[in-house]
């Protein structure tokens, strides 16, 4: 897997591409706009990770021309501005993704990886497992070994969420987005509210603990 | 220097100003002028008809009983002058005068002329031998061959009209300073407003200082209603630069207790010789207390960028009754965890023009206020009617309640009743759904119930043409989607 980070900050820059390096990716790293560019033109990449604030010439550009040029590799956008207005801009200058800075990066890493996942056409599995965990997406059926856990909507719905994210951290943010599909953080206790009840159904009678909170980022489901 | 150009172009258009109005003074005067001299040139000018018909008179009685009658009848009385009186004279065939009236009066004029001129039934003038005048004459024969003659000095005329001329030409130099100091005056009372708002705009350019206003007067018309939106325009400039600085200042102080604590939490485990655990949780602690700095310097922004009018808002069509049924589903769980009872009493048909996000927001908050007050076992209702031009949404809780010392106070930044200090949260919520709330022209109130804690009163207007100040920054959404 390679990924593409156009960034000029240097720190940011070398903690985004060690992170990555870490979680497994090959790495190039421009830091600005034009080499960014010219870089993802002239080989295929898994993703770019792109910074709109750029020297030469800055991200939504590049990726505009990127477009022009039937370059479908799936971008995600790093981006100071929090505006709705901005958001919507960049997502429609091609970016696939928004991530507002300053940001942590368990998120970026976990959205990187549900953006390939998502370009790379996988077929949609009906069945999730990690660790003894397992769940059916047709009968909606959830069982931990031999004992079948009772959950509500949401509680499953955060638990096909972990669950699709075994082993990364997903933070709050993501959590919202995706389990009530809500793009802003209503300044609340909702998500671990929902976590917790959800630890007393999955994780309460057993020994082993499978959810875990990664504090100041977010949550996690053990594999193993 | 940059002012050099501005005065001069305002000194250009004032010159400008005057001298048009000098020149259209000063021409319609001269068209006056000539008009009026030109009618009474040709009214005075018209003593043929007179002449004629003392012609005719004369003629009549000179035929009927001679010479001598026109004599007596021609006689004047007394002070004789040109301008009164008629020429007559009578001459026989060879030319010699038989009969003259008053003779003095005509000595000025060469009453020769040649025999074959003399010609009836024509006008003829008489010329002076020194100034120029004309004496008009129209002659008739008489049946004995001699000639009768009447006629008029036009000295009359000229005089007349050399005083006109002479009225004319000295009226019109005091007219011309007339029309060029009118022209000025006009330039200048019309462009004093102008020229005192540019200076007011220079001052403040020059100083920075947006406290000056620029002179009104109670004279309406347009340039005074310029003046007035331009000082409108000030104080809003001057409130919003004024709000923003306190908004900067807020966020500053705001932010520097978390960024206190970050630091602390920094500094002591780096202080102490801590093993990797309590490394690993001093970083912990760090990014969470960053992720603190960070929610809160959002939230401040949206409560400056709301009270200040600088809040986007996405209008859209929304259906409060699912909103409200929406956010009660968000938290749903979070006031199960408490056993607290949400309920929700919303009809499906209110619907407002508002921001759907920042709206959600506002109920958001109401109802995690709402809970967190609550000891557990309590009740929070949600209540929603249409009451005129206004959607009204009440949250009651049967929790605490709001003492009413804190009662003014729960609006203000950072600020949480005694009580609650153990409690999570920023203490900006309120503050936020206060701004987003009067951003969208609505009003909020709290207040505490009779049976005890607390009840938020919401009140929105229905579409925009109840809001009572036009859009600003504003962006009307079509369709009603989530954002």
């Amino acid at each position: 897997m390679r990924i593409l980070v156009v960034e000029d900050d240097e720190k940011i820059a070398s903690f985004v591409v060690k992170g990555l390096r870490q979680a497994g990716f090959t790495v190039d790293y421009a830091d600005n706009g034009q080499t960014g560019l010219e870089l993802a033109l002239a080989s295929p990449y898994d993703a770019v990770v792109m910074d709109l604030m750029l020297p030469k010439l800055d991200g939504l550009s590049a990726i505009e021309q990127l477009r022009q040029k039937k370059v479908p590799t799936p971008v995600i956008i790093l981006s100071a501005k929090r505006s709705v207005d901005d958001r919507i801009k960049g997502l429609q200058t091609g970016g696939d993704d928004y991530l507002i800075k300053p940001f942590s990066f368990a998120e970026l890493l976990a959205r990187v990886h549900a953006l390939i996942r998502r370009t790379s056409h996988e077929t949609e599995p009906i069945r999730l497992e990690a660790g003894d965990l397992a769940m059916d997406l047709l009968t909606r059926e959830v069982r931990r070994g031999e004992t079948k856990l009772d959950l509500q909507p949401r509680e499953f719905a955060l638990l096909e969420y972990l669950m699709r994210n075994a082993g990364k951290v997903v933070s709050k943010t993501m959590i919202i987005e995706n389990v009530w599909g809500y793009d802003f953080d209503p300044l609340t206790n909702i998500v671990d509210v929902l976590v917790s009840r959800l630890r007393q159904k999955v994780d309460r009678d057993f020994e082993k603990k499978l959810i875990r909170t990664h504090r100041g980022v977010g949550y996690a489901l053990k594999t193993s | 220097m940059r002012s050099r150009p501005r005065s001069r172009f305002y000194k250009t258009l004032g010159f400008r100003l005057s001298l048009w109005y000098s020149a259209i003074f000063i021409l319609s005067f001269l068209t006056l002028s000539i008009v009026s001299y030109l009618f009474v040139f040709s009214s005075i000018e018209d003593n043929r008809p007179a002449i004629a018909a003392k012609l005719s008179e004369y003629a009549t009685i000179a035929e009927r009983d001679g010479i001598q009658a026109v004599e007596d009848a021609s006689r004047t009385p007394q002070h004789p002058s040109r301008r009164s009186t008629f020429f007559i004279r009578v001459v026989n065939p060879n030319n010699l005068t038989l009969f003259l009236s008053n003779p003095p009066l005509w000595e000025k004029f060469d009453l020769t002329h040649p025999s074959d001129q003399m010609l009836a039934g024509r006008w003829h003038y008489y010329t002076s031998k020194g100034d120029g005048d004309l004496l008009e004459v129209a002659s008739a024969r008489l049946h004995d061959n001699r000639l009768l003659q009447v006629g008029k000095s036009i000295q009359d005329r000229n005089e007349v009209l050399e005083h006109f001329r002479d009225t004319l030409l000295a009226t019109i130099i005091p007219m011309v300073i007339i029309g060029l100091a009118g022209g000025s005056f006009l330039a200048y009372r019309a462009l004093r407003p102008i020229h005192n708002l540019s200076l007011v705009a220079r001052t403040i350019v020059d100083t920075s200082r947006f406290d000056s206003r620029v002179p009104t007067h109670d004279t309406g018309g347009e340039l005074n209603e310029l003046v007035i939106v331009f000082n409108q325009m000030l104080g809003k400039i001057e409130l919003l630069i004024q709000s923003m600085k306190e908004a900067l200042d807020n966020v500053a102080h705001d932010l520097r207790t978390p960024v206190t604590r970050l630091r602390g939490v920094a500094e002591a485990a780096l202080r102490t010789e801590a093993d990797g655990n309590t490394c690993r949780e001093a970083l912990a602690d760090c990014l969470e207390e960053s992720e603190r700095v960070m929610t809160m310097l959002n939230t401040l922004m949206d409560i400056s960028e709301a009270e200040t009018g600088m809040m986007k808002l996405s209008l859209e069509n929304v259906n409060l009754g699912e909103l409200i049924d929406e956010v009660a589903d968000l938290y749903g769980y979070v006031g199960a965890e408490k056993s607290i009872a949400l309920s929700t009493e919303a009809p499906r048909d209110i619907w407002l023009v508002a921001d759907h996000g920042r709206l959600r927001q506002v109920l958001a908050n109401l109802v995690d206020n709402a809970i967190k007050y609550t000891p557990c076992g309590g009740r929070v209702d949600i209540k929603a009617f249409e009451n005129g031009q206004e959607a009204v949404v009440l949250v009651k809780d049967n929790g605490i309640g709001i003492t009413p010392d804190d009662l003014p106070r729960i609006w203000d930044r950072l600020y949480r009743g005694d009580k609650s200090r153990s409690q999570r949260g920023l203490g900006l919520g309120l503050s936020l759904v206060k701004a987003v709330v009067q951003a969208h022209h609505g009003k909020i109130e709290a207040a505490t119930n009779a049976s005890g804690g607390s009840v938020f009163s919401l009140y929105l207007p229905l579409s925009p043409s109840a809001w009572s100040q036009p859009f600003k920054n504003v962006i009307f959404r079509k369709g009603s989607g989530n954002d």
